[in-house]
């Protein structure tokens, strides 16, 4: 685009955007330092009690291995059920298929607190279960299952049938097919789904706080436990400043392998 | 043909739906209607001998109940628990009753600190078992008149150890609300400064309840003899009243760090709060103070319940043992800004007037309050001549009211 | 050239399977889908069902336990107190506005990111995007509430020197915060159909005498509309149903999803009669949706 005054309003957009995105999160940083245990703004004074209580703490480095272990069942578990579906809806046309599609999408639409009453009913009062680890990975994977749905499917309908037609005239079968010509084509997309999957799976706090039994804390139920506690309520921010920090690498890596994937451009 | 697809999809759901439900949902064991003169809370047995720790125990508590010096290093009666008794204690905090409620009965806890708008409900749902006084050793320090309760006892049956108790204070900033508040119409009167600043805690039980308290003074007319025991009239007329009150609150509180960081910062100026709040504001050098306003209060007494299908049973009589005895009770009472149960713990405090301040030996005082309980149909004041709201209706009503 | 031969690898029975399954094509559909549908429809919507099915159940006044005896009781309280229609009109307005705000500030966004920056930008600005996504939502919910709060908030404070005030809690707080945090989920679905839009369409638009909004307008937002929609959705869904939100910045607002939370322990049929509303919305606002075609842009 070559408009001056279109390019002039997109740039102050972003730099407004950018701006909103990131005062918030710099409000964290500060407050991770504020004296105050009631984030009184400004800042009476600066510390680094919170930094140093944080990095001595075990509950926390428990709730992070805990979302960790969580995160990866989810995401195992999306995995596989979203590629099945990709293929199902992207390849094959049927009746009912729309019907489909709009199913995959529901656990992530309808409101949190609906899906999470929902699977804890059924958890606890149909199938008399005892809340474990797996319900709440099951509950996540549910709702992560779509995003790894949409990242294969698009990937699909962009690689087309002819790798595959093309490795079975060569005299391949379907599986050998799928493990040497279709899965390292699709590894992008996977892994792009993968990430955003256990993303969505480490930062989800409403189904993990119905289906989560005492002795599970995730890294969400912990600062949803330590907000509401004076003393830790700024050491929460310091968790959060760092997994920040922390998350520069995923997304970076995340963003790499997407790009590769999303075709067109500046054609 | 989809159309058809979808149709079958619903037809399946429902008709799963349906048998899911016919065999799924939560029995209800015992109570089909009402309330206690018509149904006998399930027969659970209590323990009888108290044998060797288990060496685990889930405790479900409010917060600053089971502090274990993760939120202030000197703070912390769980870890000499642990020594002492080999239970490794594993705490969770429940931020309301209603939480306490769902959570009970599962065997996913083996104590839970009720307060009086729960335990009732825990009782006859067969969520918890009565007790065994016998083998609780601090039972007898518990003055009488907090003894066998009608929310913590049901028909001679005692269910749980008395923790502690305290009244719904009012809660204002000293620099910003004068003069000093000594009645509760600085929150219900429409006329208020200090409208688009009030808080009230949210509870329906409480919130509502407190309503007839002040209706109790303001009203006489309406008859309301127990703020808990409301007729249709009575609960419409409380209703209005919380109604007429919605606009000017500027928020509600559940958790009381919330509730503190209202009342630091300014935006909250008045309003119903607990004395931990009061305690915690003050360490922060924030000018705010505490009074019972002329009018009465609505009040909460905690008791420690087992579950009836607790699986660490030796290790819960353990923990209630170890919670009500006189140290660790003048450290509770102290950290909260309650009352003790065990009274022998008023020698034991750091502030030698802690329990003038709260009333804790004061009988006159105890009886005054407005003590949670659970509404049920058979009005609690004893009234036959009519039927009572029950408590599914007031927590409908508090939504109600919440949404303006 | 070499012409390079494989040895076939394949074993006696998985091929066979192997020619079975590309000979059935209902068989392989079955095999793939088997799985997923069960997970979906038996795990899932089962327990979907279930639960708004208890709006139909009664509840045992004192024990608060759901008994089975079918009444309308529920959804006759649900449609009679005007509370909760102002509480669903209100909801559906935050998360309308929430779309909105989202669409006005992520479009340009999406659209400097695909069109506008240089190329080598282009991940680098992804990822700051992308971000804020991993700090806690509800971390990112308090530091709203430290902004927004009333006289002692960050907004007063970088205000003040202008004779202006922040939003104090509410319902504009919420709807801010809310589109602070779904901002993400309307900027990649977006950016990547930016990306999707050859460069050649624009061009061409140009040439054919176009001032360049001209053909932002008639171009662009035509082809980028259901990415628009498909992060419509993420928005005004996530906003529909939050429940923490509001009771942290909102003051004394109240949404749906909270008194769908206030009353699922005493009365769940109550809670799940008010349940059915948001989840009627957004079955409806998904099958307009599907028209559009955005559910393949997700």
């Amino acid at each position: 685009m070559s408009s001056r005054s279109v390019r002039w309003f997109a740039a102050a957009a972003m730099t407004f955007g950018l701006a909103f995105v990131y005062i918030p999160l710099a409000v964290i940083l500060i407050n991770s330092f504020n004296v105050s245990t009631v984030f009184a703004w400004p800042p009476r004074g600066f510390t680094t009690r919170w930094w140093s209580s944080a990095i001595g703490n075990d509950s926390i480095r428990q709730a992070v291995v805990t979302s960790v272990q969580v995160g990866l069942i989810a995401t195992a578990a999306a995995l596989v059920m979203g590629t099945l579906l990709a293929f199902a809806l992207g390849r094959y046309t049927f009746f009912g298929r729309h019907t489909v599609s709009l199913l995959v999408v529901l656990p992530i639409a309808l409101p949190g607190i609906v899906t999470a009453l929902a699977f804890r009913t059924a958890f606890r009062t149909i199938l008399g279960i005892e809340l474990s680890i797996w319900t709440v990975a099951v509950a996540h994977a549910t709702f992560c299952m779509v995003v790894v749905y949409n990242n294969v499917v698009a990937r699909l309908r962009r690689m087309g049938t002819s790798p595959e037609e093309a490795s079975m005239d060569l005299g391949a079968n379907t599986f050998t097919t799928f493990r040497l010509v279709t899965f390292p084509l699709l590894r992008g997309a996977l892994l792009a789904g993968a990430l955003l999957a256990f993303g969505l799976s480490f930062d989800e706090i409403v189904v993990t706080l119905f289906t989560a039994p005492p002795g599970v804390t995730t890294l969400p139920i912990w600062i949803f436990q330590n907000l509401s506690r004076p003393n830790q309520a700024p050491v929460v921010n310091v968790v959060a400043a760092v997994l920040v920090v922390a998350s520069v690498i995923p997304i970076y890596l995340s963003q790499r392998l997407a790009g590769d994937t999303t075709a067109g451009g500046r054609v | 043909m989809m159309r058809k697809r979808g149709l079958g999809i619903a037809t399946f759901g429902a008709v799963a739906a349906l048998l899911l439900s016919a065999c799924g949902t939560s029995a209800s064991t015992g109570a089909a209607a009402s309330g206690p003169a018509k149904a006998k809370p399930p027969a659970l047995k209590a323990l009888s001998a108290l044998g060797p720790g288990e060496g685990a125990i889930n405790i479900l508590a409010w917060a600053g109940y089971a502090e274990d010096g993760s939120n202030d290093k000197t703070v912390d009666w769980v870890h000499p628990f642990e020594k002492a008794t080999g239970c490794q204690a594993k705490v969770q905090v429940a931020d309301t009753s209603d939480a306490m409620f769902e959570k009970m009965g599962t065997g996913d806890f083996d104590v839970v600190s009720a307060s009086g708008d729960s335990s009732l409900r825990m009782i006859y749902a067969g969520k918890v078992a009565p007790v065994n006084t016998s083998l609780l050793t601090n039972y007898n320090d518990v003055p009488a008149w907090q003894r066998m309760q009608n929310w913590n006892s049901v028909d001679g049956v005692a269910y749980g150890m008395p923790h502690g108790w305290g009244a719904q204070l009012l809660a204002y900033r000293t620099d910003k609300v004068q003069p000093a508040p000594t009645s509760w119409s600085v929150v219900y009167d429409p006329s208020s400064p200090y409208k688009g600043k009030i808080t009230d805690y949210d509870s329906p039980t409480d919130g509502i309840g407190a309503a007839a308290v002040y209706l109790m003074a303001t009203k006489p007319a309406l008859g309301i003899k127990n703020p808990y025991a409301l007729d249709q009239t009575q609960f419409d007329a409380a209703i209005a009243l919380l109604r007429a009150q919605h606009p000017q609150v500027a928020s509600y509180w559940s958790g009381y760090a919330d509730a503190q960081k209202a009342l630091e910062n300014g935006s909250t100026l008045v309003g119903s709060t607990w004395q931990i709040i009061i305690n915690l504001a003050k360490a922060d050098k924030s000018p705010v103070e505490s009074v019972l306003p002329t009018e009465g209060a609505t009040a909460w007494a905690d008791t420690w319940m087992i579950d009836a299908k607790s699986p660490h049973p030796n290790c819960a009589y353990l923990w209630m043992n170890w919670i009500t005895k006189p140290d660790v009770q003048a450290q509770v009472a102290e950290w909260f800004g309650e009352a003790p149960a065990n009274v022998k713990a008023c020698a034991l405090t750091v502030d030698k007037t802690h329990c003038d301040t709260y009333h804790a030996t004061d009988e006159t005082y105890f009886k005054k309050l407005w003590f949670w309980s659970t509404p049920q149909t058979d009005c609690l004041d004893g009234r036959t001549n009519v039927t009572c709201i029950p408590y599914s209706k007031w927590t409908e009503a508090w939504s109600s009211v919440k949404n303006g | 050239m070499a012409v390079v031969t494989q040895e076939p690898v394949d074993s006696g029975a998985v091929h066979r399977l192997s020619a079975v399954l590309f000979r059935r094509t209902r068989l392989r559909l079955a095999a793939l889908l088997a799985l997923p549908m069960f997970w979906l429809v038996a795990v899932y919507l089962a327990s979907l069902f279930a639960l708004l099915a208890t709006a139909f159940l009664s509840v045992d006044e004192f024990t608060n336990a759901v008994v089975r005896k079918f009444t309308l009781q529920n959804f006759h309280d649900v449609f009679s107190d005007p509370a909760y229609f102002e509480a669903t009109v209100r909801t559906v307005a935050i998360a309308a506005s929430v779309t909105v705000a989202c669409t006005v500030l992520g479009l340009p966004m999406a659209f400097f990111m695909a069109k506008v920056a240089p190329r080598r930008w282009q991940n680098l600005l992804v990822a700051l995007v992308v971000t804020p996504l991993w700090a806690s939502y509800l971390v990112k919910v308090y530091a709203w509430q430290a902004m927004v709060q009333p006289d002692t908030g960050v907004l007063d404070w970088l205000l003040r020197p202008f004779g202006l005030s922040g939003p104090g809690y509410g319902a504009v707080a919420t709807a801010m915060t809310l589109s602070y945090l779904w901002l993400p989920y309307m900027i990649l679905p977006v950016y990547a159909g930016l990306q999707r839009l050859p460069d050649s369409l624009v061009d061409a638009s140009g040439d054919l005498g176009a001032k360049p909004w001209r053909t932002i307008r008639s171009v662009v937002l035509p082809l980028v509309y259901p990415s628009i929609v498909a992060g419509s959705v993420f928005t005004f869904s996530l906003s529909l149903g939050d429940y923490i939100t509001v009771q942290i910045v909102g003051g004394q607002t109240q949404m749906i999803g909270n008194i769908v939370y206030q009353n699922y322990t005493g009365n769940l049929p109550f809670a799940a009669a008010i349940a059915t509303i948001p989840v009627v919305i957004m079955v409806v606002y998904l099958t307009v949706v599907r028209r559009t075609g955005a559910l393949d842009n997700l």
